[in-house]
């Protein structure tokens, strides 16, 4: 029997097992999957990588200059230390962040805005209801103004923002 | 490469790949590794293949060299070929019988029953792995020497050489048998 008639007899009789057929099939989901997760220990990796440097960066700020990358903006009223919510809003192309503090025991409705720049440092406002905020260097913006208890909803006060913006931002009112 | 571009990719060759594969380990399990480790290569290739030719000659060369790297290892290397070392009893749990016809170990195979079907497997095994693959390619696949050197990335008279050489070892392994 020649040569090549014994491997085409030998080798004709041989298959792949069904279950590798099987098995060469799902490479192709096993890889999907694959991808998914890698995609998430990429993100999960990003995430502690930035945060790692991050914290590095702002201990090594700290230790060089005694102020670090971030420090919190404390609002004081009326001696009282408050969370208010966050808002943002925008104003002649720029874009704000700002708390509104909500209405004050008394009955007097008060809206506080304060806007910082990206380093900001920790600012303590301590007012009154209509008196005028000191300012610290890190922040540019302060504005006091007052609003109506019922104007506090954060989406009333965003449309009428607009509107009071000019007069808050003279100071008026 | 997508996913019903691969399906028809594996269907296509599987059969090819796993002959390959064993005639290269002699074992059904590391066949079955190498297939799987080729297409998960084929999986993870850019995959921009001319035509089925272009493909085919690609997973040939990939399962050659991952039957190269599967027995590059210093362990491997100190084992030897289940048809030298195996007992009886071994031989019939790793009978190459078995795995040429995908049946499961222990049953019996009416193909491989003729003794010189086997055998010829059982010979290609005793040769040098470069051998195998070359006498593989020319004798079932059809390739030309030419063909062949361009595959396997040596010389045209390299093949030729290796032709030559293992044609006399596996007549010689053949009458031993």
């Amino acid at each position: 029997m020649e040569m090549k008639e014994k491997f085409k007899q030998t080798f004709d009789e041989v298959h792949a097992p069904e279950d590798l057929l099987g098995k060469v099939m799902e490479l192709n989901m096993k890889k999907r999957e694959y991808r998914t997760r890698n995609l998430v220990k990429a993100a999960v990796c990003a995430l502690a990588i930035t945060t790692g440097v991050f914290a590095a960066g702002n201990g090594i700020c700290y230790a060089a200059t005694g102020e670090s990358l971030v420090t919190t903006v404390k609002i004081m009223v009326n001696g009282q230390q408050i969370q208010p919510e966050n808002v943002k809003w925008e104003k002649n192309g720029e874009e704000y962040e700002g708390s509104i503090i909500l209405p004050s025991e008394d009955g007097t409705s008060t809206g506080l805005f304060i806007t910082t720049d990206e380093n900001p440092e920790e600012v303590v406002v301590d007012i009154d209801a209509e008196t005028e905020v000191t300012e610290d260097g890190t922040v540019e913006e302060v504005v006091v103004m007052e609003v109506d208890e019922e104007d506090v909803n954060s989406a009333k006060y965003e449309k009428k923002e607009e509107a009071n913006s000019s007069a808050d931002m003279d100071g008026t009112e | 490469m997508d996913r019903t571009e691969y399906e028809k990719i594996a269907e296509e060759n599987l059969d090819m790949v796993y002959r390959i594969a064993l005639s290269h380990t002699g074992k059904e399990a590391d066949a079955d590794d190498v297939v799987q480790q080729t297409f998960y290569k084929l999986l993870a290739s850019p995959g921009k293949f001319a035509d089925e030719e272009h493909v085919k000659r690609w997973l040939i060369r990939v399962c050659i060299n991952e039957c190269n790297s599967m027995f590059s290892g210093f362990w491997r290397k100190n084992v030897q070929m289940f048809s030298q070392m195996a007992s009886r009893e071994e031989k019939a749990e790793y009978d190459p019988g078995q795995a040429l016809s995908g049946g499961e170990y222990g049953q019996e195979d009416p193909v491989f029953a003729q003794q010189e079907k086997r055998e010829l497997l059982e010979a290609l095994g005793n040769l040098p792995p470069v051998l195998r693959s070359v006498l593989y390619l020319f004798y079932y696949e059809g390739y030309k020497t030419r063909e062949i050197a361009q595959i396997l990335h040596v010389r045209e008279a390299t093949v030729r050489t290796r032709l030559v050489r293992g044609r006399k070892l596996l007549r010689e392994e053949l009458k031993e048998a």
